[in-house]
């Protein structure tokens, strides 16, 4: 399965990879740092899942969202942000992702999100 | 400037918020987190000065970390969390970990991971305690991507938090992480219009609490 990380934190995204990589078999993980950089990688690599962060400099996770969307209806997003305000939620919800998970990831939050991807 | 009863009821709203913020860093460094009473004050901009970093009692001498994001909407202001320098490499490392007993005291001696550690640490900090203001007043917030400084205590005047603002809501606590002795503060000025809507919100609960 293919999974695009996409934080401008190396920290979040080496935590995220790493339950990735521990609870997926076979996972083949890339990695982006910003939104541009990830709707590149998006139309390079085809991914499964895309997991995205919400506040990013330059084009943030909403926009990518928006872009992804614009042209693909089918592609499993997640979105794992610090952001706890319930409007933000109803506002990416909208725009079609499969989970919102408030960062940081404790062992409940870090098993939804595998048995998210898996029902990919 | 607030009534003791507003003041009662906006502490209790900021320790709840700051609470769940420190359970959010309590799980990003595997540390029991004990966090002071808040303190809340409404002050003008003279009345700052009074407000010293010193008066929390967490920064003696030496260089901070300070943190900052911007938030902005109908309720803006600034949000900032502070910790020594000194302790901010055993903070990485709990967060990654790692053996505790380092410590430095200098920000030079931070790789850019580390230093990627802090932001992240301070985002999810930060944006949860400013983000559940926003719940409460109903009002959708957006934030700036944090920003990392290290700084001289003694540079760290009190114009820096005021900015631009005339009237400033001061809500500081300290928060103590206990394996690792790392005290800190978190610091949210708001403006005028800002600090109008957090009273009028809070008169709104107390007026359902007296119906």
């Amino acid at each position: 399965m293919k999974i695009l990380v996409v934080d401008d934190s190396q920290f979040a995204r080496g935590v995220i990879g790493k339950i990735l990589s521990e609870g997926i078999e076979n996972s083949e993980i890339s990695y982006a740092s910003t939104g541009e950089e990830a709707y590149k990688q998006y139309t390079l690599i085809n991914p499964d899942c895309i997991i995205t962060d919400l506040l990013m400099p330059g084009v943030d996770g909403k926009m990518l969202i928006k872009l992804i969307r614009h042209s693909d209806t089918n592609i499993k997003i997640i979105v794992i942000s610090a952001d706890v305000q319930k409007s933000v939620k109803q506002e990416v919800e909208e725009y079609g992702i499969t989970l919102f998970i408030n960062k940081p990831l404790d062992q409940e939050k870090q098993s939804l999100l595998i048995n998210a991807i898996k029902e990919v | 400037m607030l009534t003791p009863m507003q003041k009662d009821v906006l502490v209790e709203l900021f320790n709840i918020h700051v609470g769940a913020s420190a359970n959010l860093l309590s799980v990003m460094v595997n540390q029991k987190i004990i966090l002071s009473i808040p303190e809340v004050e409404l002050l003008s901009g003279s009345e700052l000065n009074m407000f010293s970093f010193e008066q929390a009692g967490i920064f003696e001498s030496g260089e901070a970390v300070m943190s900052n994001v911007k938030f902005g909407g109908e309720f803006k202001g600034s949000a900032y969390i502070m910790f020594p320098a000194a302790k901010a490499k055993a903070l990485v490392s709990a967060c990654l970990r790692e053996d505790l007993s380092t410590e430095v005291s200098e920000n030079g001696n931070l790789t850019f991971e580390e230093l990627d550690v802090i932001k992240e640490i301070c985002n999810v900090t930060l944006n949860s305690v400013i983000g559940e203001f926003g719940n409460l007043i109903d009002e959708k917030i957006e934030f700036t991507t944090p920003n990392v400084e290290f700084n001289l205590v003694s540079s760290m005047t009190p114009e820096i938090i005021k900015g631009k603002n005339k009237y400033i809501l001061v809500l500081l606590t300290s928060f103590f992480i206990e394996s690792i002795s790392v005290k800190g503060v978190i610091l949210i000025s708001l403006d005028d219009s800002s600090v109008k809507i957090i009273i009028n919100k809070i008169n709104e609960l107390l007026e359902e609490q007296n119906e």
